[in-house]
């Protein structure tokens, strides 16, 4: 279903909650995954999720069409995982600046729900030694194949400081793959 | 042919030179010469007889030989028929040799090669048109000249596009080839990142926000699934309040730590209605969605006056110190 007639539907009472499960069809596996792998863990990535829809409920009738309404989730979604692993680092007493997502190590090496072989294991370790937002540049681009222009759009990063970002996402990544083989 | 070689036949040579020597005649009998008469004036070349063997063995070999075989001595099929002509031609090369006065044009040799290739397309054209052309070619032939000229007439016109490359584009283009490679090398290693999700995980997530949703209390307690919660999550089932101060305490200090951690701002209206909630409700509430780790987070604020002032302050001692004996 197209994006504007969820939005319509949602600003008439009567088919609010209607509208509200077609967006949840539409996009909920979409921003788990994205909160996925930025949080690892599934029961960390569910509550996250939950919070966002409960806020896209609370304000998608402020919801105005400049952008596209998937950008907008992605957004919400983003500001969401930044804000819970920050929470998560104050937790562990880690920097905000930290250079990487050590501080991940424990929810991936707890394996709950990571099926991966070691391919899989090793490139996420691998992103593991990237900072948050070079972690988010890379699976937006790497995993949800997104254009730089909608990263763009939905971190308010120019494209040129992220395809910079992207690359040396690579370049760390192929020097861990280099260096663990 | 090659002319058949005859042996030399041994009476022709020796003749009239040999001489009979002591040679005896048995049946004259009386009549025997004297023996100054049975001298034999007859003499061989010296070690005739010696060689005479060899010599015999010799010819009769050569004999053989030109009689079955011409063996070794056979000429090639048609020898004769080609040796004509060949010693004609042998004779005109040697009659060029001696001939110096033969001349080219100037820069002919310079030239043959270019007018060979010439002529060798010149047939290849005449080839083509001997062919067949496509339907319709000519119907279509003038209109694309026309085009033709037309391109050529707005290339001259246009002759740059127009388009620019973002400022530092070249500078990054490598970098950004080279990570498009090494992203492609790694996509065929690892496709996917290997998460997986309880079954039936995405239909309960619908239904537990829209449950959430549809209550316009909402208060951001997550729901937990305990088969699968880390460590840390196991570490406290759901908790029933026994006593309605510490649960109003409790309530009081999700009130205030809601309003103090959400960054966005949480509607006042919200806050409001946290008081307007019976406070049975909140224990309902509590007792079936929070656990031990809130309980550890709800302490943080009862044992930090500072940070929420007057929190807690209300409830006896004894009751505290009971409750948490019971819980901890």
């Amino acid at each position: 279903m197209e994006d504007s007639l969820i939005i319509a539907k949602f600003a008439d009472e009567k088919t609010r909650e209607e509208a509200f499960r077609l967006l949840l069809k539409k996009y909920q596996q979409k921003i788990y995954w994205h909160v996925r792998r930025m949080v690892i863990d599934h029961d960390d990535a569910d509550d996250v999720v939950q919070d966002i829809f409960i806020k896209v409920w609370r304000n998608l009738e402020k919801f105005r069409e400049d952008s596209q309404l998937y950008t907008w989730l992605y957004r919400i979604a983003t500001n969401e995982c930044i804000t819970f692993l920050n929470k998560k680092k104050q937790k562990q007493s880690v920097s905000l600046d930290d250079e990487n997502s050590a501080y991940l190590a424990d929810s991936l090496a707890d394996g709950a729900y990571f099926n991966g072989d070691k391919a899989q294991l090793k490139l996420q370790q691998a992103l593991l030694t990237l900072p948050d937002k070079q972690r988010l540049v890379f699976n937006m681009k790497y995993f949800e194949d997104m254009k730089y222009e909608e990263i763009s759009e939905v971190l308010g990063t120019s494209v040129g400081a992220l395809k910079a970002s992207y690359h040396l996402a690579v370049k760390k990544i192929e020097n861990f793959f280099a260096s663990n083989d | 042919m090659l002319p058949t070689i005859k042996p030399f036949g041994a009476k022709s040579i020796y003749y009239g030179t040999m001489k009979e020597n002591n040679t005896y005649y048995e049946n004259l009998g009386d009549n025997k010469l004297p023996n100054s008469l049975r001298v034999n004036p007859f003499i061989v070349p010296e070690n005739y007889f010696e060689k005479l063997a060899e010599r015999s063995l010799f010819f009769a070999k050569l004999d053989q030989i030109s009689d079955t075989g011409k063996i070794g001595l056979s000429i090639a099929k048609g020898f004769f028929e080609q040796q004509e002509s060949q010693l004609l031609g042998q004779i005109k090369i040697e009659q060029y040799k001696n001939a110096e006065n033969f001349k080219v044009p100037d820069q002919y040799f310079d030239q043959l090669s270019n007018q060979i290739l010439a002529q060798v397309h010149i047939d290849g054209v005449k080839k083509l048109e001997e062919e067949e052309v496509p339907k319709g070619y000519f119907d279509n032939l003038t209109a694309r000249i026309l085009n033709r000229i037309e391109e050529e007439e707005l290339s001259l016109e246009i002759a740059e596009p127009g388009f620019t490359a973002p400022e530092g584009y070249f500078e990054q283009a490598d970098d950004q080839i080279m990570a498009s490679i090494y992203t492609e090398e790694l996509k065929s290693k690892v496709e996917t990142e290997g998460f997986e999700v309880p079954s039936g995980y995405f239909e309960q997530m619908s239904n537990a926000i829209l449950e959430k949703v549809q209550d316009k209390k909402v208060i951001l307690m997550p729901s937990r699934d305990e088969s699968k919660t880390s460590d840390s999550r196991k570490r406290g089932k759901v908790y029933a309040w026994f006593t309605s101060a510490a649960a109003a305490c409790i309530a009081a200090v999700i009130g205030v730590s809601v309003y103090n951690t959400d960054n966005n701002q949480p509607l006042v209206t919200e806050k409001m209605s946290l008081n307007d909630i019976p406070e049975e409700e909140i224990i309902n509430y509590l007792s079936n969605y929070s656990d031990a780790s809130d309980l550890e987070y709800y302490a943080e604020y009862i044992y930090q006056p500072e940070e929420s002032k007057g929190v807690g302050s209300g409830i006896d001692k004894e009751v505290l110190e009971d409750y948490l004996n019971y819980k901890l």
